[in-house]
């Protein structure tokens, strides 16, 4: 396979270019060592997250067994965050403060007194009792369903037309709709706004879902009270609630620029940012390979031989992304070992981590074949450095730039800046790597899928682009 | 016996034009046979290189037409005869971060050729251009006369049919170039079909079984280097070397040997003559020029010389 001859030839020229050695292993390394040393000490303790409170929420009520029921389930949601605490401590995860209008939730979060405001409309209880009956119909009706039929076949007509009747009782609960809304008031430039915002989704699921599971048993013991009958309960997979969730974020601030110390920002927001800085710089260097390869008229030469327009671009590309698998194994290796991650995720999310890494480095690397497809090699790798520099501090959300959202994109939000490539592989990075204990290795798939589609969007820009320029004959 | 000399390379009236107005090749035609070396003889900037862009389906000829073990320029790069050609550039075309053994493993991993044939061929080329020593040494640490080596070494990895190889020597020093141009001398052992450019006189004279004379873009002559130099200025010249030339010492040594018959490179005058020792005769009585003359000698003529008549000019371009 001649397409691994090229992967294998440039990876071996790679490691032995001491001017990649400096752009794949030096540069990154400096810049780890520097802030991972004054980072390392910022994320040393766990502290609770100043968050205020705005509850809005009507309650709802309703009646079983002659019992009236009247629940608010915005407070409910407020004691749940309120007793939440960090794994193995006492720590309590939030530090809630009741806030009484929206002008003390923005003038608060504005002078960063709080991380941010979990603000409760008034239809939060209406849309989690929808949730729960809706759940509750979902879980009950195969039990009951089957019972049922069982009971008929067994010549119990009576029992049968009990379970007939719970099962009548319960089809109201069939066509329920729902939607779950909360919203964050915060800065987005203030790393513990977003961390609020990550884990009010994330605790926000589990409240309703433990709600759900509450309601669920509570109307399954008054079916079987009411009808003289049993049901085999079980319990219910989240997934069924967990299409139709909202948490919206208000941006308030952050026009001005950052709002706290550099220290505090690194670890949540700069760390996925630099490592993805520092695959794209040292992708730049297939610039240098392959304007090396013009320069002397080994592509010309090559044009020759057997080696197919194809095979010498997927080789370059995939030569990148096993070279910048090596640099990530290499960065997160260490940075393991200085103890500069200190949340352990899994392995699949450390697996995601070097894919994530690896096709940030083809993405780049097409992009540079793109850059040295029309500029002379030298001009090329200062413009694509300049760039991708300039890129990668934006997109890593080192300043405040607007952020609109265009629509969603597998149930994930797609930002104006996830026009720019490179932005899904900061967000996948920032889950897998850094925030593995808010999110699941599936909740990385969906920027995961839209980077891959950058990339082969990317390459195959690159193939056209740059066998046009450089592989056609001159005239 | 009757010979038939197959064409391997076919140039028929082509021309290519720069910018719309910078003539690099002005109507060349020349054909090169199966077999043979070709050296294409002329001073920098008389289109060698041009000529060889176009040849390895690197340019397009602005009119005219190649045609290259029987394929025409415009499907050239898109047939299988490009497989059967190799070139070699004025630079050394190699991977500075392989080594000598890796370089021309890559290269025939390009031709897609077996393993065990790679091994084989790398062995046999190591051993031919002396490179043994060297297999493991990386490209950039080798000598420039070691890269030119590699370069054509790499360029013989697929046992192509044609080498075109574009002044081979350049830039080395005399040991190295010697040792180089035994090299290419075997090439013509192995019957390998080699179009090389030069402009220098030995290496073509050498090397070539015919030379064709390149100037300003136009074939000024083709045929062997005995014949040029014969048909051109005969087997012998008679060099004067001036301590300076001026116009009424040229006009004395033109009355003594014909205007047709002498050609001026710098302060030395080159006559072509059949009576080269009366001359220089007459050039000792001749009182003027015996006093300005700093040596006079007949020598056997070279490609220089014939270049030299053909053209006017001196291969460095004066």
């Amino acid at each position: 396979m001649v397409i691994l001859n090229i992967v294998k030839y440039r990876f071996k020229a790679t490691i032995r270019s001491k001017e990649l050695y400096v752009y794949v292993i030096g540069f990154p390394l400096i810049f780890m060592l520097i802030y991972g040393s004054l980072a390392s000490t910022a994320y040393s303790t766990v502290e609770p997250i100043k968050v205020g409170f705005l509850n809005e929420d009507i309650s709802v009520s309703y009646s079983l067994n002659d019992t009236l029921y009247e629940i608010n389930y915005g407070q409910k949601f407020y004691e749940y965050l309120r007793n939440l605490k960090y794994e193995d401590t006492d720590v309590n995860v939030f530090d809630i403060s009741n806030i009484s209008d929206l002008k003390e939730a923005e003038t608060r979060t504005a002078r960063l007194e709080l991380a941010g405001v979990i603000y409760i409309e008034s239809n939060f209880s209406e849309s989690i009792l929808n949730a729960s009956k809706l759940m509750t119909y979902l879980t009950l009706i195969g039990p009951i369903t089957n019972a049922m039929d069982k009971a008929y076949e067994q010549g119990d007509y009576d029992l049968a037309d009990r379970y007939l009747r719970a099962l009548l009782e319960l089809s109201k609960f069939a066509n329920i709709t729902y939607q779950i809304k909360i919203e964050i008031i915060g800065d987005p430039t203030y790393s513990k706004a977003m961390q609020a915002y990550e884990l009010t989704w994330k605790y926000l699921v589990s409240f309703v879902f433990l709600e759900a599971s509450e309601f669920t048993r509570t109307f399954m013991e008054y079916l079987m009270d009411k009808y003289n009958i049993t049901i085999d309960y079980n319990t219910s997979d989240s997934s069924v609630i967990g299409q139709t969730f909202n948490v919206e974020f208000r941006r308030i601030g952050g026009q001005r620029g950052l709002k706290e110390s550099f220290l505090q920002m690194y670890y949540a927001i700069l760390i996925p940012g630099q490592i993805i800085q520092s695959i794209m710089i040292a992708s730049v260097s297939a610039i240098y390979m392959v304007g090396y390869e013009i320069k002397s008229g080994l592509l010309e030469r090559l044009k020759l031989t057997k080696v197919k327009s194809s095979e010498y671009i997927g080789g370059t590309l995939l030569a990148w992304g096993i070279i910048s698998l090596f640099q990530a194994a290499i960065l997160l290796g260490i940075a393991l070992g200085l103890g500069y991650i200190k949340v352990i995720g899994t392995p699949l999310h450390y697996i995601l981590s070097l894919v994530i890494l690896s096709l940030a480095g083809i993405l780049t690397a097409a992009f540079s074949l793109i850059m040295v497809s029309f500029l002379r090699e030298n001009i090329a790798g200062t413009i694509a450095m300049i760039s991708l520099i300039t890129i990668s501090l934006f997109i890593a959300g080192y300043f405040p730039v607007p952020n609109p959202v265009l629509g969603i994109f597998l149930g994930r939000e797609f930002t104006l800046l996830d026009l720019v490539p490179w932005r899904s592989a900061i967000t996948a990075l920032r889950k897998s790597l850094i925030l593995v204990n808010i999110y699941e290795p599936v909740d990385v798939l969906p920027d995961l899928l839209l980077l891959a589609l950058w990339t082969v969007a990317y390459a195959m820009i690159s193939f056209i682009v740059f066998a046009y320029a450089r592989l056609r004959k001159r005239r | 016996m009757v010979i038939i000399m197959q064409s391997v390379i076919q140039v028929r009236n082509l021309t290519k034009v720069y910018n719309g107005n910078v003539v690099a090749l002005d109507n060349v035609s020349f054909e090169v046979y199966r077999g043979e070396i070709f050296g294409l003889l002329g001073p920098n900037g008389a289109g060698k290189t041009t000529l060889i862009k176009i040849l390895t389906g690197q340019l397009e000829p602005t009119s005219g037409e190649v045609i290259v073990l029987g394929v025409n320029h415009k499907d050239f790069l898109k047939s299988d005869a490009r497989f059967k050609v190799s070139y070699v550039p004025q630079e050394n075309i190699i991977w500075e971060h392989l080594t000598v053994e890796e370089n021309l493993s890559v290269m025939g991993a390009m031709y897609k050729l077996p393993k065990k044939e790679i091994k084989e061929k790398i062995k046999y080329l190591l051993e031919e251009f002396d490179l043994i020593e060297a297999r493991k040494r990386l490209a950039e640490k080798l000598s420039g006369g070691m890269k030119r080596k590699l370069s054509i070494a790499m360029a013989l990895i697929n046992d192509p049919e044609v080498l075109i190889l574009d002044e081979p020597t350049a830039g080395l020093d005399p040991k190295t170039r010697a040792s180089m141009l035994a090299n290419l001398e075997k090439l013509r052992e192995l019957g390998k079909t080699v179009l090389l450019t030069t402009h220098i006189v030995e290496e073509a004279e050498r090397l070539a079984n015919r030379v064709a004379i390149i100037h300003r873009g136009k074939i000024i002559s083709v045929d062997t280097p005995e014949n040029l130099k014969y048909t051109n200025c005969g087997r012998e010249v008679l060099d004067l070397l001036f301590e300076k030339l001026d116009k009424e010492l040229l006009g004395e040594v033109i009355k003594l040997a014909g205007d047709q018959n002498i050609v001026v490179a710098g302060d030395k005058v080159i006559i072509k003559e059949n009576n080269l020792s009366g001359i220089l005769d007459e050039v000792k009585r001749h009182k003027a020029l015996a006093k300005c003359v700093l040596t006079m000698a007949i020598r056997k003529s070279n490609l220089e010389d014939a270049f030299l008549f053909l053209t006017g000019q001196t291969l460095g371009g004066e």
